[in-house]
C-alpha cells in the first residue's frame, strides 16, 4: 500500500465493509457475475478489507456492476456493495479513470440537458403520434450545477 | 389528480411510443399531466451517479425543484428516473446537512429544494386511480394472454429508499397485469436484471443477460414480456435481432410496455399506440388478441 | 461494635484494579488529593481492593483508625457493593455506612484517551461519594420470611427439570404452562442431537414424573397475569383458561374426540395435520386431559353424549376463566422460544411455494406419529422428494432480521439431514451453510457422521429461491464459496432452518415480572458471565431458551441451576431486604392539616397510606424503594433512606465545586440507565468525560429541586434518565419522573437557561450505544454553548432559583 486510503472510502470501509463475513450472498444474486466469470464482488470487498484498495480502484471490474442493487438488499451484514462500488467509481472518475462511454454521457448532459441525442426522425415520429414537440432545455443551469459541485468531467468539457 | 410529468430523456427521445401509451392511458383515467418547464435528464442513475454522486443529487434536486414550484407530485415513467429522483427526494428530506450542501449549489441557479412533493412511478399513480375505476374502463380484456412480468431493478431497489413493493418478490405489476385480463406467468429468475447497466462497458456480456432472461420466459410458455422501464425495453425489444441462436434463428419474444397493455385493454388500437415502432414484432400477441396491426 | 462518634471519619480506598483503572486514572494522585478532603482520615490506593489483602486493609483501618465511613473507589456498585458491605460489616461497621465511587465502568474504561480529565473526574466522583457519606446513617436490614414455594413459568424441558429438582429438594412447586400440555418444543421433535435419541421417549418419563410428584402442582392451560411483592414474598395471579372439560372427571379416553365432527389445523403438527375441536395436543400429553377449542367448536354436544356413554360427565360448557392467587418465594422463568417466521424472508418463498418447509415441519413429517405417519412428502404432488436442500441461518446473523446466531440450528440441520438419510438411503441431501457451528461434546463427531453418510455440504448463502412452474422444484441461487462461482441449485424440496426468537408474550411477561429484556428481546441475566441465571430482580431466575437460544443439554443444565439459585433463597426461611425505603417526616406532612395524599396516588405498590387528619405512613415491607413519593411530595416531607435529599444535594454540590460550567450532572436510575452506563464501560465505548453521575434507584426519585439545584450551583448541563416506558423496575416511576421534569423545559428558559441544557431520556440497560451517543451529543452542546454563555445564563437564573429553592424548604 503506497497511498493512504481517501477519507470518504476509509469511512465507508470502517462503517460498512469491515463487517463482511464473506458469505457470498452478493455473488449468488449478481447478474454480472453470471455473465462474466472474473467478476466477484465478494472478492472485491475482501481486497478492500485487506488493504488492496488501489488495485480495486484502478481495475476495470468496478465498472462492470449493473447497479441492480440486489447485493444491497440481500447482504446480511449491511455492507451494501453496490453503494461501495459507486463510491469507488466516483474516486476513480476523480482520478481520470472513468470509461469513455460514461464521460460521453456526461458531456452530452452538459451540452443538451439529456444523455441521449434528439434526432429529426424522432421529432417526426412524435408528431405522428400526436405528442408535443420537445423543447430545448436550459443547459446553463446544468453546467453551473456541475461546476458548483466540483464535477471534474464538466471542467474537462469546458477545456475541450 | 394531476402530476408534474417527468418522462425523462430515454422515453421521449428514443421510445416515444412509451410516452404515447402512458399519456393515453392516464388521459383515459382522467389523470392530468403537466409539463415541467426546463426539466432535464434526471441525472442518470448509472453513468452520472458513477461519476459523481454529489452532482447527480444536485441535478436531480433541480428537477424536483421544478415540480415543487408547480406544487405537484412528480410522476416519472422511467424506473431509472424513479430511483434517481426518489432517492434524491428522500435523502434531501431526511438529511439536513446534505440538504444545506445541495441547496448551496442550487442557489447558484436560483433554486432551493424545500421537500414539499413526492415522487411517483406509473404503478403508484394507477394505484391511486384505483383498480375499481380502471376496471370500468376495460372493454377488451386481454384474455388468454400469458405475460411474463419484468419489474426491473430500479423500481424496487434499494428498498430502504424507494419503499415501493418488496425488493425480491414484488407483486404490484403482476396484479396490474391480471387487472387487464391477462395472466401473469410464473417463470424462473423473474428478478434477473436486464443488464442495461453493463451495456456501456461490455455490450456482448450484457446481451448474455438478455439471452438468459428470454430463455426462462420462453421455458415458462409466456406469450410476451411486460416491462416498466425504457432501459429494459431497449435491452429486450431492440436487441433480439442481434441474438443468433443455433440454426441462425433469432428469439421472437414480444415486449410490451405495461401502459400499452392497459391501452389495448381499454380498447385503443395498435395503430394509435404506434405498436409497429417496436423492433421485435408484436404480431403474435396482436393475433392472439384478435387485433390488426 | 464501633462507637458512633459525631464526626464522620472517612476512609478512602482507591483501587487500581490491576491496570483497568490505573492505566488511565492516576490512582496515587487521586488518593493523595482525597486525603485532603474534610473528614477523610485515611486515603490509600491499592491494586485490588476486592481481593483478600485489600479487604483486610479496610477492616484493619476501621478498627485502628476508628473509621465510621468507608469509600471504595473502584468498579460499579452493581458489581461489588455487596462484597464491600460484607467486608465492613465483618469489621463491626454498619454496612450502610459504606459508599462506592465508580471510577472504572464510569471512568477509566470509557475515557481511555483522557487520562488527565479522567483523573480529575475520578477525584470528583470520590468527592461526591464523600459528600454523600457524611450524611449516611446506619441502617438495619429488614428480614423477611421466605415462602418455601416456587413458581416455574413454562413446562418445556428446562422448566420441567427445574421443577423436578426443586420438588425433589422438598419445595412446593407450581408449574404454570400456557398450552394444554407440558413438553414444549422438545415434545415436537423426532430425535435429538448428537445421540439421535427419540425425543419424546426421553422427555415423556420426565413429564410423567412431573404429573406424579407430590410436591408439584401443575397448572396447565394457564398464564401468569400479574406478579406483586418481592423476593421471598411474591403474590402471583394466574389466569387458568377454561378447558370446558372438568380435569378431575376426564380420564383421557378420547371418545369425545372420536365423535367430534370438527377438524382444524393442529398446532402441534405445525399446522400440517388436523386435530378435532376437542383434543389433546399429542398422545403423551401431560396432563392427559382433553381441551375444547371453543372457537372451532360448533357446540353440537356430541362429545357430551359420548362422555356419558362412558359413564362420565366430564364436560362443562359453562366454565369461565379462573383467577388463582399463588404465594411463592421465588420464580423461575422457563418460557422458551418461538421459531422465526421465514415467510418474512420473501426471497425464499416460504408460504408461497409448495415445497419449502421449516425444520420443525420436517420433524413433524418424519415423526412416526406425525401428520404424514413418518413420510416426508412434497405438498405439490404428495411424493417423497429425491433431492432436498437445507438452508441454514434463516433469519439469523442478519442485520435486517436478527443479528445473533441462534446457536443450535447447525446441529438440528445435521440431525434432520441424518434422519432423512436414515429413512431414504438414495435421497440427494445437501446442506447450504455459511459456517458450521458444532462446538460441544460429541457435536463435531456428529458433523463427521453426516459427511460419512454422504450428505453434501456446500458453503454459501442462498439469496433467491424460485419455483419451476412445471415441476414445483425449487431453483436456488448462491455462490459456491469453495469454487468462487455463482451457481443455481435445483432441489425437489427445501428445508429452512429458522432463527430462534423470543416467545410470543415475552413483552407482557417481562413487564409483569419487572425484568429487563436484552436488545434481541430475550430475558436479560443480571451479569453475562457471573450471574447468567439470575435476573436483576431479586428472587427471579431464568433457564432455558427464554434467556437466549440454546440446545437441550444447556437448557437442562440451566434448569437445574435455576433450581439451585432458587433453593438457596428458600432454604433459609428468611431473607434480608435492603432497607432503602421511604419514610415520612410526620411534622412536615401536610395531610395532618389539609387533605393531601399525593404520595398514595404515586406509589405503585400501595405501600403508603394517608389516613384523614394523620401523617402519611410507609409500610416498610411493601415499599420497594423507588423514591417516587419522596420526589412528588408537595411538602418535601418524604425522603428515601440511603438516598435522602441531603445526600443527593451533597453530591450535586461536591460535583460542582470546581468548574461547574464544564460539567454535566447525570441522574441515572440503578436498573436501566446506570446499567447502560456500566455496559458502555464494560464494552469499552469511549465518550468525553464531562458527566458526573448521581445514582438513584429509580428515575421516580429525581426531584425537580435536584435539577434546579444543579443549575443553581452552575452546572453546564443536566441529564435526567431512566428506563423506557413500560420497563420501569418500579412500574411507574419513570412516568412520574417525565410528568415532573418535562415542565422544566418551558420553565427554565423563562429564567434564562436554554432548554437544550436539560436532557430527559429513557433507555434500557442494554442500550450502551444510546448512552454513549447521548453523552457525545451533550458534550458537543456544552462546547457549542461555551463556558461564557453558560456563566451568563447561570448568573441571570440564580436569583430566581435561589428564591424557588428557598420556598421549597431546603
Amino acid at each position: 500500500m503506497t497511498e493512504e486510503m481517501p477519507e470518504g472510502l476509509r469511512e465507508l470501509v470502517k462503517e460498512k465493509v469491515l463487517f463482511c463475513y464473506q458469505c457470498g450472498s452478493c455473488v449468488g444474486s449478481c447478474p454480472t457475475a453470471r455473465a462474466i466469470p472474473e467478476y466477484n464482488p465478494r472478492k472485491m470487498m475482501e481486497k478492500l478489507i485487506l488493504g488492496g484498495w488501489e488495485e480495486v480502484l484502478s481495475s476495470k471490474l468496478i465498472w462492470l456492476c449493473t447497479l441492480c442493487h440486489t447485493c444491497y438488499e440481500v447482504c446480511p451484514q449491511g455492507v451494501g456493495i453496490s453503494h461501495i462500488i459507486i463510491e469507488l467509481r466516483n474516486l476513480a472518475a476523480e482520478r481520470g479513470m472513468a470509461p469513455a462511454g460514461f464521460l460521453e454521457s456526461a458531456k452530452q448532459m452538459a451540452a443538451t440537458g439529456w444523455t441521449t441525442t434528439l434526432t429529426g426522425a424522432i421529432q417526426r415520429t412524435r408528431a405522428e403520434l400526436g405528442l408535443p414537440e420537445i423543447k430545448a432545455t436550459d443547459t446553463e443551469e446544468i453546467k453551473k450545477l456541475m461546476k458548483a459541485t466540483g464535477f471534474r468531467p464538466a471542467l474537462e468539457a469546458e477545456k475541450g | 389528480m394531476s402530476y408534474a410529468f417527468f418522462p425523462g430523456c430515454m422515453i421521449p427521445l428514443r421510445l416515444p411510443y412509451m410516452e404515447n401509451a402512458a399519456r393515453k392511458a392516464l388521459g383515459a383515467l382522467e389523470v392530468e399531466l403537466l409539463e415541467m418547464p426546463n426539466a432535464s435528464c434526471c441525472g442518470d442513475p448509472i453513468a452520472f451517479q458513477s461519476l459523481s454522486k454529489e452532482t447527480w443529487t444536485a441535478v436531480a434536486a433541480r428537477n424536483l425543484c421544478i415540480a415543487e414550484e408547480m406544487g405537484r407530485d412528480l410522476l416519472t415513467l422511467c424506473s431509472g428516473c424513479y430511483e434517481t429522483l426518489k432517492t434524491a427526494n428522500v435523502k434531501l428530506k431526511g438529511d439536513q446537512r446534505l440538504r444545506e450542501h445541495v441547496n448551496k449549489a442550487l442557489a447558484e441557479v436560483g433554486r432551493e429544494f424545500k421537500g414539499t412533493i413526492e415522487v411517483r412511478n406509473l404503478l403508484e399513480v394507477l394505484q391511486e386511480v384505483g383498480a375499481d375505476k380502471i376496471k370500468t374502463r376495460i372493454v377488451k380484456p386481454l384474455k388468454d394472454l400469458g405475460v411474463a412480468a419484468h419489474y426491473g431493478c430500479h423500481l424496487v431497489r434499494p428498498s430502504d429508499v424507494l419503499s415501493f413493493d418488496d425488493p425480491m418478490k414484488p407483486t404490484t405489476l403482476d396484479q396490474f397485469i391480471e387487472l387487464t385480463g391477462a395472466e401473469s406467468v410464473s417463470y424462473l429468475k423473474k428478478m434477473l436484471c436486464c443488464g442495461a447497466g453493463l451495456r456501456m462497458v461490455d455490450a456482448e456480456k450484457s446481451l448474455k443477460l438478455v439471452e438468459m432472461k428470454l430463455g426462462y420466459v420462453e421455458a415458462a410458455g409466456a406469450d410476451c414480456m411486460a416491462v416498466l422501464c425504457p432501459y429494459c425495453m431497449v435491452q429486450y425489444d431492440l436487441t433480439q435481432r442481434t441474438i443468433k441462436r443455433e440454426g441462425g434463428a433469432n428469439p421472437q419474444m414480444p415486449v410490451l410496455y405495461y401502459a400499452e397493455m392497459l391501452c389495448l385493454a381499454m380498447g385503443m388500437s395498435p395503430k394509435e399506440l404506434g405498436l409497429r415502432l417496436h423492433r421485435t414484432s408484436l404480431e403474435p400477441v396482436l393475433k392472439k388478441l384478435g387485433l390488426n396491426a | 461494635m464501633i462507637e458512633m462518634s459525631e464526626e464522620p471519619r472517612i476512609g478512602v480506598y482507591v483501587c487500581h484494579c490491576g491496570l483497568n483503572i490505573a492505566a488511565v486514572v492516576n490512582c496515587e494522585k487521586v488518593a493523595g488529593e482525597a486525603a485532603k478532603l474534610p473528614n477523610v482520615v485515611v486515603s490509600k490506593d491499592y491494586r485490588y481492593m476486592c481481593a483478600d489483602p485489600g479487604q483486610e486493609m479496610i477492616k484493619q483501618d476501621i478498627k485502628e483508625q476508628k473509621l465510621n465511613r468507608v469509600i471504595v473507589a473502584s468498579c460499579s456498585p452493581r458489581m461489588h457493593e455487596p462484597t464491600f458491605r460484607k467486608c465492613v460489616e465483618s469489621a463491626g461497621l454498619n454496612p450502610f455506612l459504606f459508599e462506592m465511587a465508580n471510577i472504572r465502568e464510569l471512568c477509566s474504561w470509557c475515557h481511555p484517551h483522557y487520562a488527565e480529565k479522567a483523573t480529575e473526574k475520578a477525584l470528583d466522583l470520590i468527592k461526591m461519594a464523600a459528600a454523600k457519606a457524611r450524611y449516611l446513617s446506619p441502617l438495619e436490614v429488614v428480614k423477611v420470611p421466605v415462602t418455601r414455594a416456587a413458581l416455574v413459568i413454562g413446562g418445556g424441558v428446562a422448566g420441567i427439570h427445574s421443577a423436578l429438582d426443586l420438588a425433589d429438594m422438598g419445595f412446593k412447586v407450581y408449574l404454570v404452562e400456557r398450552t394444554p400440555s407440558i413438553g414444549g418444543k422438545m415434545a415436537q421433535l423426532d430425535k435429538t442431537f448428537p445421540t439421535l435419541d427419540c425425543s419424546i421417549c426421553i422427555l415423556g418419563p420426565k413429564m410423567v414424573d412431573v404429573a406424579h410428584h407430590p410436591n408439584i402442582e401443575l397448572l396447565s392451560y394457564a398464564e401468569v397475569k400479574r406478579v406483586e411483592g418481592y423476593i421471598g414474598n411474591f403474590r402471583v395471579t394466574v389466569a387458568k383458561k377454561p378447558r370446558y372439560v372438568i380435569e378431575k372427571e376426564c380420564n383421557g379416553c378420547g371418545e369425545c374426540a372420536n365423535v367430534c365432527p370438527v377438524e382444524v389445523p393442529n398446532e402441534f403438527d405445525e399446522n400440517l395435520g388436523f386435530r378435532k375441536a376437542i383434543y389433546v395436543p399429542f398422545p403423551q400429553a401431560v396432563p392427559m386431559k382433553y381441551t375444547i377449542d371453543l372457537e372451532a367448536c360448533i357446540e353440537c354436544y356430541k362429545c357430551v353424549e359420548a362422555c356419558k356413554e362412558q359413564g362420565r360427565e366430564a364436560l362443562n360448557f359453562d366454565m369461565k376463566e379462573q383467577e388463582i392467587q399463588l404465594d411463592v418465594g421465588t420464580i423461575v422463568v422457563a418460557a422458551g422460544y418461538d421459531l422465526y417466521d421465514p415467510s418474512k424472508v420473501k426471497a425464499y418463498g416460504y408460504g408461497l411455494y409448495d415445497n419449502v418447509f421449516t425444520a420443525l415441519e420436517l420433524e413433524r413429517m418424519i415423526n412416526a406419529s406425525g401428520p404424514t405417519q413418518g413420510s416426508v412428502i412434497r405438498f405439490s404432488d404428495r411424493k417423497t422428494p429425491r433431492s432436498v436442500a437445507f438452508i441454514t441461518c434463516v433469519g439469523s446473523r442478519d442485520e435486517k432480521t436478527n443479528i445473533y446466531c441462534s446457536g443450535f440450528c447447525c446441529m438440528y440441520t445435521l440431525k434432520n439431514a441424518l434422519l432423512l438419510r436414515e429413512h431414504y438411503p438414495d435421497m440427494e441431501i445437501r446442506i447450504l451453510f455459511m459456517d458450521l457451528r458444532a462446538p460441544f461434546k460429541g457435536y463435531e463427531e456428529f458433523y463427521r457422521r453426516a459427511r460419512e453418510e454422504g450428505i453434501q455440504f456446500l458453503r454459501g448463502r442462498p439469496t433467491e429461491i424460485y419455483e419451476d412452474p412445471k415441476t414445483s422444484n425449487l431453483v436456488i441461487s448462491m455462490e459456491n464459496l469453495s469454487t468462487g462461482e455463482p451457481m443455481d441449485l435445483e432441489a425437489e424440496t427445501v428445508i429452512l432452518s429458522p432463527a430462534a426468537v423470543p416467545s410470543a408474550g415475552s413483552e407482557e411477561l417481562a413487564r409483569a415480572l419487572t425484568v429487563s429484556r436484552d436488545a434481541s428481546g430475550f430475558f436479560m441475566e443480571a451479569h453475562p458471565k457471573l450471574k447468567p441465571i439470575d435476573s436483576a430482580t431479586d428472587g427471579i431466575f431464568f433457564c432455558g431458551a427464554v434467556q437466549g437460544p440454546k440446545d437441550i443439554p444447556y437448557s437442562v443444565s440451566q434448569g437445574s441451576a435455576a433450581a439451585s439459585r432458587a433453593a438457596r433463597i428458600m432454604i433459609r426461611g428468611e431473607w434480608e431486604i435492603e432497607p432503602i425505603v421511604a419514610f415520612v417526616d410526620a411534622e412536615k406532612c401536610r395531610n395532618t392539616k389539609v387533605k393531601c395524599g399525593v404520595c398514595t396516588t404515586k406509589c405503585p405498590y400501595g405501600a403508603i397510606a394517608a389516613d384523614e387528619g394523620k401523617a402519611a405512613l410507609v409500610n416498610t415491607a411493601k415499599c420497594h424503594g423507588c423514591g417516587t413519593c419522596a420526589a412528588d411530595c408537595p411538602s418535601n416531607a418524604i425522603t428515601q433512606r440511603h438516598f435522602t435529599d441531603a445526600q443527593v444535594l451533597a453530591q450535586i454540590h461536591a460535583a460542582l465545586e470546581e468548574k461547574p460550567e464544564e460539567k454535566i450532572i447525570g441522574f441515572l436510575c440503578n436498573w436501566c440507565s446506570y446499567g447502560a452506563a456500566d455496559l458502555a464501560g464494560t464494552s469499552r465505548f469511549e465518550y468525553p468525560p464531562d458527566i458526573r453521575v448521581i445514582r438513584v434507584m429509580c428515575s421516580g426519585r429525581i426531584d425537580r429541586d435536584f435539577v434546579l439545584e444543579a443549575f443553581r450551583k452552575g452546572a453546564g448541563m443536566v441529564m435526567v434518565s431512566g428506563c423506557r416506558f413500560g420497563d420501569c423496575h418500579y412500574i411507574s416511576g419513570n412516568y412520574n419522573a417525565e410528568k415532573r421534569i418535562k415542565p422544566l423545559f418551558t420553565v427554565l428558559p423563562r429564567f434564562g437557561i436554554s432548554a437544550e441544557r436539560l436532557r430527559l431520556e429513557w433507555f434500557s440497560a442494554a442500550e450502551a450505544g444510546f448512552y454513549v451517543n447521548l453523552n457525545k451529543e451533550m458534550s458537543e452542546t456544552l462546547r457549542k454553548l461555551g463556558i461564557e454563555r453558560i456563566r451568563v445564563e447561570n448568573e441571570k437564573a440564580r436569583p430566581f432559583l435561589d428564591k424557588m429553592l428557598q420556598q421549597s424548604g431546603d
